[in-house]
């Protein structure tokens, strides 16, 4: 975990250093820079007349002490701007994790206990859909049915921090969830089907005990540790994903954080984001083999 | 006889579905090949006095905000979106194809640097990485396909990898290197013909993904930038809630598009892992 941590770290720096302008640059402080003699006094103090590799440490330096650098536009520092946007994507991405939860395994379950049928087939090409059809397109489409047909929910923004908001968050959340309903589902089929092949399943049976306790608290029980692992692997994908989903329904976030930055050609932003969302899916991972070993007992580190 | 029925539905649908995706996929193929060829389409010319009009005779799906066919942009962009999934597809397949043989071939501290590296980059989320680099390169129709290359061969490369470290203890290859064969020969003569099958499947599923990526990010406005058509970027170009609502034939058609052909692909892949490579039940 530590040198994957590091080499994002050098990957970070290494296309940072490709961008226009000097990353170590932008770490300084905008509003100490005021002539051109001063600034140069700056790169001195700061060692930026170094050669590529001492200027990698001193970086990594700054961004142990939480020094992100400082926009190009609006000379804020970069972490204070990502820590302001990071709430809404967080809420909604949650919410995503949870409708495709809520939605993902139940189906899942029943396309596993009836595995074979016209029941388990149509799932099955349901879940093909999901995995084709682009999130942002399923966005557009509701908004089209649920905004502006019928007028039942906003179709963008997030609201005001209240309960309220729930109703702006549906929509982009069903759009980010949408392709991991289908990714669940698959997953939660084959892990049972897996399981029910099991020897304590047959002996659950012989016991006498109802087909509902052996499926519910035999079966799922255990299939829900390679359901937990792949719902934490997601985890990028719901990053990823956010991105476009807050384009479309500009939710302020730090995905659409990053688009803006793009488009103003704001380097330290997104390279601020893009090592923020690194590493918190390296902590999700690492979280994940946590969880592991606390929903399967067998397993420990 | 319950059992024999259920058999049957589950070669009908494999066999079905997979069909119907071939058909589907080689339909829209000939489509955006030939079509330019027997009918007149314009998908450059603009008309201002044409905006956003609806379907009528002229034009099929009306014409979109710079009073362009859109049925003619839907062809041409078919021609772009599906080259740019293939070509990606190949760049990653190459990438991860190399990078996982000489992994898995040569172990050691070569498999070591080489496997850290793909976990470092899939550590990123794919959209994050390739935005930051587009946001440094620039968007265009061959960086849309470079990036998408460089930074989805991860998975390739850990499959390859795995498949080696079984291939290449098997007799064949052992009696390939008796017999003194060079290692670029056991390589790519012995060892990777032997697991082509997952790879085809993996290529087979990457194209269809390669294509959504292409779709999402042309729609961001960072893959293939207009006047180019591609299904993504016609979506792009109708984003706004005025156009949502009052201009369908604008948005609809490249959004059935992408996911028909993604679908298809898709059932197709499913196929062949059925066929190919029976021991991999993954999703």
């Amino acid at each position: 975990m530590i040198p994957v941590l590091i080499g994002i770290t050098i990957l970070t720096f290494v296309i940072i250093n490709l961008a226009p302008g000097d990353p170590v640059d932008a770490m300084i402080d905008p509003s100490t820079m005021t002539s051109a003699a001063n600034i140069e006094a700056l790169k001195e103090k700061f060692g930026l007349n170094q050669p590529v590799y001492i200027r990698y440490f001193i970086w990594l330096k700054e961004l142990m002490k939480g020094n992100l650098g400082y926009s190009y536009r609006t000379n804020e520092p970069v972490l204070e701007r990502i820590i302001r946007r990071i709430g809404p994507t967080v809420q909604f991405a949650g919410l995503s994790v949870i409708i495709a939860i809520i939605i993902g395994i139940p189906l899942g379950v029943i396309s596993a206990i009836k595995q074979y049928t016209l029941t388990d087939y149509s799932l099955t090409v349901f879940a093909f859909l999901g995995i084709s059809i682009p999130g942002f397109f399923v966005g557009l489409l509701s908004i089209y049915i649920f905004s502006l047909k019928i007028d039942l929910l906003p179709p963008y923004g997030i609201g005001p921090a209240t309960l309220e908001r729930l109703k702006f968050l549906i929509l982009p959340a069903f759009a980010l969830g949408w392709a991991r309903i289908s990714v669940y589902l698959r997953y939660t089929r084959s892990s049972m089907l897996e399981v029910m092949n099991c020897d304590y399943i047959t002996t659950a049976r012989s016991k006498g005990l109802k087909e509902r306790t052996v499926i519910f608290k035999h079966a799922l029980r255990n299939a829900m540790i390679t359901i937990v692992t792949i719902i934490s692997l997601q985890l990028k994908a719901v990053f990823g994903g956010s991105i476009i989903i807050e384009t479309v329904f500009a939710i302020p976030g730090i995905g659409l954080l990053a688009m803006t930055a793009v488009t103003q050609r704001d380097y330290p932003v997104i390279m601020g984001v893009s090592l923020v969302i690194a590493i918190i899916v390296l902590l999700s991972n690492l979280l994940a083999d946590i969880c592991y070993a606390i929903v399967d007992p067998r397993i420990r580190y | 006889m319950n059992k024999y029925k259920n058999r049957f539905w589950h070669n009908f649908r494999k066999h079905k579905l997979a069909l119907l995706g071939i058909t589907i996929i080689s339909l829209l193929i000939i489509i955006v090949i030939f079509a330019p060829l027997f009918f007149p389409l314009e998908p450059y010319k603009t008309d201002i006095f044409n905006r956003g009009a609806s379907p009528n005779s002229e034009n099929l799906l009306g014409t979109d905000m710079a009073g362009r066919d859109v049925l003619s942009r839907l062809i041409y962009g078919g021609r772009i979106s599906l080259s740019v999934g293939l070509v990606s597809v190949s760049i990653y397949l190459t990438i991860g194809i190399i990078l996982g043989i000489i992994s898995g071939y040569f172990g050691g501290i070569v498999d070591n640097v080489i496997q850290r590296f793909t976990e470092i980059v899939m550590t990123f989320p794919v959209i994050i990485l390739i935005i930051t680099i587009v946001s440094v390169v620039g968007p265009s129709i061959y960086n849309t396909m470079i990036v998408i290359g460089l930074t989805r061969w991860t998975n390739i490369c850990r499959l390859v990898r795995g498949e080696v470290l079984a291939v290449k203890e098997r007799e064949f290859v052992m009696s390939a290197r008796a017999l003194g064969s060079k290692t670029f020969r056991i390589l790519f003569r012995h060892i990777l013909p032997n697991i082509i099958a997952p790879i085809i499947v993996a290529g087979t599923m990457g194209l269809a993904s390669a294509i959504l990526l292409e779709a999402g990010l042309s729609f961001l406005g960072l893959g293939v930038p207009v006047p180019v058509p591609s299904w993504g970027n016609i979506l792009y170009q109708a984003r706004g809630l005025t156009t949502l609502e009052s201009r369908p034939w604008l948005w609809l058609p490249p959004g059935i598009l992408i996911g028909l052909s993604v679908i298809s692909i898709n059932f197709i892949g499913d196929a062949l892992r059925d066929a190919l490579d029976p021991k991999s039940k993954k999703g």
